[in-house]
């Protein structure tokens, strides 16, 4: 009986890691057409910060996504040095909601 | 008494033949320069009409008496007047056809008024270049030069491969910053760097080279640049006016395309055969600007274009790059280009085939490991950044040819198959891929038509390829070696079945590893058997990027140090296969150099220049009229043709619009009895940015040029 409840489970946890594995492959695909990881690379500061150490900054702060979903619309300088970002006016919402998840995420590419 | 009585005689008669010829020949304008210190001798005298159906420039240089003439012009109203180092422009006069004019030219009120006419290099010459003592770099909590710039020449690199071979360093519009950009940064040049570095739709690759310099560092070093020049720095060396036989020179031009484009090269005929297509259409490569091929009629003057087509509508396009706010263009992207054309070649026939891309990315699977296909199985690829598409202007139909390989420069081979070789540009593809033309034109089969190989050393000196160990493994006795290098300029020897690649240095492929020069030997089955020697350049010089090879077999580049070079393979005193060879060091004696004209940078060693070109062309049938054979080279730095001719170099410096730079070149003869008139090489304007010119701003078109010698600075 037990091996009979374990198997779904299995099943539905595969799922969720083979959903979340595109999911992460489609941000990632996002970011490099929009252009992000000209400025950004995942574990390493590039012309801007590393997605780990924004993530790391606020990954407790709540109203994180709201905040980081302006910075890309909009542009912002100040926080991670001299060098601003340029704002992302060409990214839907939807596009700057699934690439602040990602980034939150850790910015993996699996 | 200076002159003998028949001196004196032979004297007069010149003089009387060439007023004649500057006051009755109906298709001139002619006269003389003078300024308040007398004649002026090389000085440019430009003339130019918007009354033909594109705008038409002619300009010439000033003998030794200050005596012009300006030939075959078409019968229109012109605007003259008179550019020349030691000036400012003169006031414009109106002319027509049959003119002689007395030319008053203005002489430069002070040193920063002449500098404004220099070359660019002059002006990026001023740019601060860290220490040798600096690198390797310290990272961005010491010195901020990231570790990876391992040694001075990194930099060097960096800056003219990574900045100087899409932008005109040095010129106008890049010297000094717009006024856009320093009051968005309220006065800060480093984020007014920060933001023009933003602007436009090349804003990743900006952001790409920038990483590379370590972006606090390079955009300290720009703003330092710009700074002083805003106080008052004026370069430490002036230029020289053309001397000798570069006053015969006679320059061209005609607008194509639009002012939001920009080309890359432009082709006149098949460089096998220079009398194909005489007189006819010029056809452009406007890269990552357009879809839209731009063509010019030489003799209607008159400009138009064709659509290139795409396979796949999922192609990337340029429009949806992002980009920061333009000082000159807004937030309109004036980029939609999707087809990326990056050079062209025309074949035997007259048909033009292009780098172009014509999908996405990802490869079809016939490319990839597990096809049948013979170069699959030997190195399968899974991207291709351009491949190669055909117009044919008879028909005016389109090919579409889908290459598993990136394409960057393409050019045909001597053979039957008329095979057109390829390079990919940048080193990652690891391969050099091929197309044969006559298979494909037949059988209209893409994928039985093309093939590709790796690049192979014969590290085991047997003679044949081995099975191999990749470029980051060790040597092993019984192997060959794969060099990770692809070919960014590419040349079918015209005298021996090879074919010679250069790979780029650092500064551009980002992979640590020196530029080369590559001689593939593609042997019975090239997928199978071909072999690779590579050469470096010679210590104290790096950064070859393009080549052409003479009618003797001696390779010609261009080095990021500041030279051209040549390299004779028969020069060649050690083994050029084996272990010995698989960095490339050999064969230092096979290489002759010469230092690029203008300044360097300071504190850097001075045999080598400031100046930068992107590419270099051998003249084998003496189209220009320097004689067969003459390399000729696009200095980008020098805004000039700089051909070495016995030795020495002549440099032909176009003068208007400023900047002139180019990135290719070919050769055409329309008629081989006309002499000069007959014969001339052409080329297009080259930056990315043809609205940085100091001569215009958002009304700058991409220009094709003419350019022709003389056999003396009035000939008719």
């Amino acid at each position: 009986m037990k091996k009979i409840a374990f198997i779904p489970l299995l099943a539905l946890l595969f799922t969720v890691f083979a959903a979340s594995a595109q999911s992460n492959q489609d941000a990632y695909a996002l970011a490099s057409q929009s252009g992000c990881l000209a400025c950004h690379k995942p574990d390493q500061k590039l012309i801007g910060p590393s997605y780990e150490s924004v993530a790391t900054k606020y990954h407790d702060q709540s109203d994180a996504p709201e905040y980081l979903s302006n910075k890309i619309k909009k542009g912002g300088a100040g926080v991670w040095g001299r060098i601003p970002m340029p704002a992302h006016p060409q990214l839907s919402d939807e596009s700057i909601k699934t690439l602040v998840a990602w980034i939150l995420r850790g910015a993996p590419s699996q | 008494m200076f002159f003998s009585g028949n001196l004196i005689i032979r004297f007069a008669l010149g003089l009387l033949c060439s007023i004649s010829l500057m006051a009755y020949a109906a298709s001139d304008i002619s006269g003389v320069v003078t300024s308040s210190k007398g004649r002026e001798a090389g000085v440019w005298v430009i003339a130019e009409t918007i009354d033909l159906p594109t705008k038409f420039t002619k300009i010439v240089v000033t003998n030794d008496r200050g005596q012009f003439l300006i030939p075959e012009l078409p019968d229109a109203r012109y605007q003259v007047w008179v550019r020349g180092y030691g000036l400012v422009d003169s006031p414009k006069v109106q002319a027509k056809v049959g003119s002689n004019l007395k030319l008053k030219a203005v002489i430069a009120p002070n040193s920063s008024a002449a500098a404004q006419y220099y070359p660019g290099m002059y002006w990026y010459s001023m740019l601060e270049i860290p220490k040798e003592t600096e690198f390797p770099g310290t990272g961005e909590q010491g010195n901020g030069i990231p570790p990876f710039m391992k040694k001075q020449h990194y930099w060097i690199d960096t800056v003219k491969n990574g900045c100087q071979s899409c932008h005109a360093l040095g010129s106008r519009g890049i010297r000094e910053v717009p006024e856009f950009f320093s009051k968005s940064s309220n006065g800060d040049s480093f984020i007014a760097w920060a933001n023009r570095t933003q602007a436009g739709q090349a804003m990743g690759y900006m952001a790409l080279v920038l990483g590379r310099l370590g972006p606090d560092k390079g955009l300290s070093l720009y703003a330092d640049w710009t700074d002083n020049i805003a106080k008052g720095k004026l370069p430490f060396e002036k230029p020289e006016r053309p001397q000798g036989i570069e006053r015969n020179a006679v320059y061209t031009m005609w607008d194509w395309s639009s002012p939001k484009h920009y080309m890359h090269d432009a082709i006149s005929t098949d460089k096998r055969n220079p009398t194909l297509n005489a007189n006819g259409l010029i056809w452009g490569a406007p890269e990552e600007s357009t879809n839209l091929v731009p063509s010019l009629d030489p003799i209607k003057h008159f400009a138009s274009s064709v659509q290139m087509p795409i396979l796949d509508p999922r192609t990337p396009s340029s429009a949806d790059a992002p980009h920061g706010p333009s000082a000159y263009w807004g937030d309109e992207p004036i980029w939609d280009g999707q087809s990326s054309i990056h050079n062209l070649i025309m074949d035997e026939v007259g048909r033009v085939w292009f780098a172009a891309r014509i999908r996405p990315a990802s490869n079809p699977d016939f490319c990839r490991a597990g096809s049948d296909h013979p170069s699959a199985k030997v190195a399968p690829l899974n991207d291709s950044l351009r491949q190669i598409s055909m117009y044919d202007p008879k028909t005016k139909e389109w090919s579409l040819i889908n290459t598993c390989f990136s394409t960057h420069h393409v050019y045909f081979g001597h053979d039957s198959n008329n095979t057109l070789w390829t390079s990919a540009g940048p080193p990652n593809s690891g391969v050099v891929g091929w197309l044969n033309t006559k298979k494909y034109l037949q059988t209209h089969d893409e994928q039985a038509s093309q093939g590709w190989t790796p690049l192979i050393i014969d590290a085991n000196g047997n003679g044949r390829r081995d099975d191999w160990v990749e470029g980051s493994q060790p040597l092993d006795p019984n192997k060959d070696k794969r060099v990770m290098a692809a070919f960014y300029g590419i040349q079918p020897s015209p005298v021996e079945d090879v074919i010679w690649g250069q790979a780029m240095d650092v500064g551009f492929s980002r992979v640590d590893q020196p530029g080369y020069l590559v001689r593939l030997d593609p042997g019975p089955d090239p997928t199978n058997t071909a072999l690779v020697e590579i050469y470096q350049p010679p210590e104290g010089t790096f950064g070859p990027r393009g080549l052409d090879v003479d009618s003797k077999g001696i390779v010609w580049t261009v080095l990021s140090s500041g030279h051209i070079a040549s390299f004779d393979r028969k020069k060649c005193k050690g083994p050029l296969n084996g272990p010995s060879t698989v960095d490339g060091k050999q064969c230092e004696e096979g290489w002759t150099l010469y230092r690029l004209p203008g300044p360097q940078f300071k504190g850097v060693d001075p045999k080598g220049s400031a100046d930068g070109a992107y590419y270099i062309w051998v003249d084998l049938y003496n189209t220009l009229g320097l004689g067969k054979d003459v390399p000729i080279a696009s200095s980008n730095g020098g805004e000039a043709l700089i051909a070495v001719v016995d030795g020495k170099l002549i440099t032909l410096h176009v003068p208007y619009p400023m900047p002139f730079f180019t990135k290719n070149v070919d050769g055409r003869i329309d008629d081989e009895n006309a002499g000069w008139k007959g014969r001339a090489i052409w080329t297009t304007t080259g930056t990315r940015a043809p609205f940085h010119s100091g001569d215009g701003s958002k009304d700058m078109y991409p220009k094709v040029f003419k350019v022709q010698i003389r056999p003396s600075p009035l000939a008719d």
